[in-house]
């Protein structure tokens, strides 16, 4: 299944800046996706940059790479550019609205 | 027996028109596919369309019921088929196989509808109406049933990923308290339907029964007050959720 704009974006910036190859670098991102609770398919760029900055850096440390700041903050510019109009809404949004 | 189960039923269906009228006035403004789908759902089947199923069921043969029959399954076809879709389109909005899940659930339930219908139309021995109906019932049990099942796993699934999320400061306590909420009515009216589907198949008139009148009617008490908690929670219980995990989290720091 694709993931959303910002995942999808966020890979492709982490392959482009480390020595991770494609599947390696979409693992390292799912994983950090999973323990917060979070899936590929929906995550939007906020969420994303929380998971940068509070999960990522242990995992990219688990691959090999020593100083992971740079590398968080070349992700961050990257979400910060992503256009996600049209992106579908995710049930939390759903379920937060619905019970307002 | 009798007083409980209609205790019961005026309950669940009062509590599913309040929610239903709510959700649907809340979609006009949001313009929100979901909570139109989840209004309908409770306004038409759970609000008049199974109340009427069962109004039915104490009129004599006639034309007025015959009415009630077809009006009630219409609705409940309707509203259930809404729920099907809400499932597919809120929990599951990029996988190939939702919408067509849906599609055949619905499919389901209106052939299910169209028999118990046919089932009185074909005769006006009621005794007879319930053994033709069998079929057409069982199918809609079981339509049901799987949304329900549905329901139950995607919201237990979620509210276990909204307790991850919840530790990042991603989500707000009350909206991962509401998936827990609606996992556990999932839970509950999977096990009335269940319930209620064996004793059909064992051949047992699920109308007069005590057993699956008693699931029934606790099931849908249960699930009219975890309504409630879901979509109008009164303050003190928004304000115990908030409080119960702000403790948790100094528990655990």
């Amino acid at each position: 299944m694709a993931g959303s704009v910002a995942f999808e974006a966020a890979c492709t910036e982490l392959e482009r800046s480390t020595s991770l190859d494609r599947w390696a670098a979409r693992g390292t991102l799912q994983l950090s996706l999973m323990d917060a609770g979070l899936e590929t398919s929906s995550v939007t760029a906020a969420q994303l940059g929380v998971v940068i900055d509070r999960l990522l850096p242990r995992q990219l440390q688990s691959h090999g790479i020593a100083d992971a700041s740079p590398v968080c903050a070349r992700l961050r510019d990257v979400l910060a550019t992503v256009d996600e109009r049209g992106a579908a809404e995710g049930a939390d949004a759903v379920f937060s609205r619905m019970g307002a | 027996m009798a007083g409980l189960s209609l205790v019961c039923l005026a309950l669940y269906t009062l509590t599913s028109l309040v929610v239903g009228t709510r959700l649907i006035l809340r979609s006009r403004r949001s313009r929100g596919l979901p909570e139109l789908l989840m209004g309908l759902t409770y306004f038409t089947s759970s609000g008049i369309g199974y109340p009427l199923s069962v109004a039915s069921g104490f009129m004599s043969s006639g034309p007025a019921m015959l009415t009630a029959v077809i009006m009630g399954q219409v609705l409940i076809v309707f509203g259930c088929s809404c729920f099907l879709f809400f499932n597919a389109k809120v929990f599951r909005p990029n996988a190939s196989w939702s919408v067509p899940a849906a599609a055949f659930g619905s499919l389901v339930l209106a052939a299910g509808g169209l028999v118990v219908i046919g089932a009185y139309l074909s005769t006006p021995d009621l005794a007879l109406v319930a053994d033709r109906a069998r079929g057409g019932t069982a199918a809609m049990l079981f339509a049901l049933g799987g949304g329900h099942a549905w329901t139950a796993i995607e919201g237990l699934r979620h509210y276990r990923m909204m307790r991850k999320r919840l530790a990042l400061g991603l989500a707000e306590p009350v909206v991962t308290n509401r998936f827990l909420l609606w996992g556990l009515t999932g839970l509950v009216s999977m096990t009335w339907n269940g319930v209620a589907s064996s004793y059909l198949l064992a051949g047992v008139n699920i109308s007069t029964h005590p057993v699956p009148v008693l699931a029934i009617s606790l099931g849908g008490l249960a699930s009219a007050a975890m309504l409630v908690l879901i979509f109008m929670a009164p303050a003190w219980y928004t304000r115990w959720v908030g409080r119960e995990r702000g403790s948790r989290a100094l528990a655990t720091a």
